[in-house]
């Protein structure tokens, strides 16, 4: 008998800004990304200035409750730095893209844990953890300063285990 | 639906110069490309490019760990932008076997805005040296990618080394 391999990387949602935006949320995860295991957000775009956004998972706005070690190369120097943030990844005014890994979302079990990295003005790898055991349902990326350009696209996909 | 193989491709016997995949189906939202390498010279960096653009038209930066160290580069410091470059690659001296791995994601390859991509990878040689490293970078065109071409700065490919390109598809 043939084993088929299992759907993953299934597109759940997906936005293309038709305007300027302050914050995209995916929300009704709970519903949308039942079964998965993992989430992958793919942040590709433009923003009105050189700027980072920020998770709001289930809209915790709280920074402090975020935190992530993060290595970065700026084309002429190697830094890492850890930090107590809710840094999600960055976004300049020419093309770029954040890819970020979101693992066990739904467990109730553990806090939850993202990797991710992207290009901004300098390339950067994150490793992150949020301080909550709850099932995360909602995601909200929320730009620090500025707003995400129209026509930036940030979709989310369901990676099955 | 899903993530789907568009192709795999192996070297064979006598290596090669080149691996490129073409007529890239444009039905998915993003690319992603793992490949397994060794070089059968002394190359050391895995480069890139799309739809045969040999301008100067890349743009990226490298961070790199060693174990003991870090640095960084980009191009148009020592690095051209004639290609995308996304890994370092084990050379003939390396040990017997030993192959390093990278994996690149390119999203929007299909739009028609700037292509950005981001790789990781991975060089390990018997302990006697390991690179990890990220790459991200962008192409300046705003073309729909229909080819990608990997190459290294000097040699061939050694026989063996793979690559497989992936479709993200939004269905």
């Amino acid at each position: 008998m043939e084993i088929m391999p299992t759907p993953t990387y299934t597109l759940i949602d997906s936005v293309t800004l038709a305007s300027s935006a302050s914050s995209v949320t995916f929300s009704s995860l709970d519903t949308i990304a039942a079964g998965y295991r993992d989430l992958v957000l793919v942040v590709t775009g433009t923003a009105s200035t050189n700027t980072f956004y920020r998770f709001r998972f289930n809209s915790d706005s709280t920074n402090t409750n975020y935190t992530y070690v993060q290595m970065i190369g700026t084309g002429t120097d190697a830094l890492s730095a850890a930090v107590n943030d809710a840094n999600a990844g960055s976004l300049t005014t020419a093309e770029s893209n954040s890819l970020i890994q979101i693992m066990d979302f739904a467990q109730t079990d553990k806090h939850k844990s993202y990797l991710y990295r992207n290009n901004f003005t300098s390339v950067r790898a994150a490793a992150g953890r949020w301080s909550n055991t709850a099932a995360i349902t909602s995601i909200q990326l929320a730009i620090n300063t500025g707003t995400f350009n129209a026509g930036s696209t940030l979709s989310i996909y369901g990676i099955a285990a | 639906m899903g993530m789907q193989l568009i192709e795999t491709i192996e070297v064979g016997a006598g290596g090669a110069a080149s691996i490129e995949f073409t007529s890239i189906p444009q039905d998915g939202v993003d690319l992603v490309l793992k490949v397994s390498t060794r070089c059968s010279s002394t190359a050391v960096l895995l480069e890139m490019q799309f739809n045969a653009d040999t301008s100067a038209s890349y743009a990226y930066r490298w961070l790199r760990g060693t174990g003991s160290a870090t640095s960084s580069g980009n191009a148009g410091s020592g690095y051209p932008s004639t290609y995308a470059m996304i890994g370092w690659v084990n050379g003939s001296s390396a040990t017997a076997n030993t192959f390093n791995n990278q994996e690149a994601y390119i999203p929007n390859y299909s739009g028609s805005a700037i292509k950005s991509f981001s790789s990781d990878a991975v060089d390990e040689n018997n302990a006697t040296a390991s690179y990890q490293t990220i790459q991200a970078g962008g192409w300046n065109n705003t073309s729909a990618i229909t080819s990608v071409k990997l190459f290294l700065n000097a040699g061939n490919f050694a026989q063996y080394s793979t690559a497989s390109l992936y479709k993200i598809t939004a269905d």
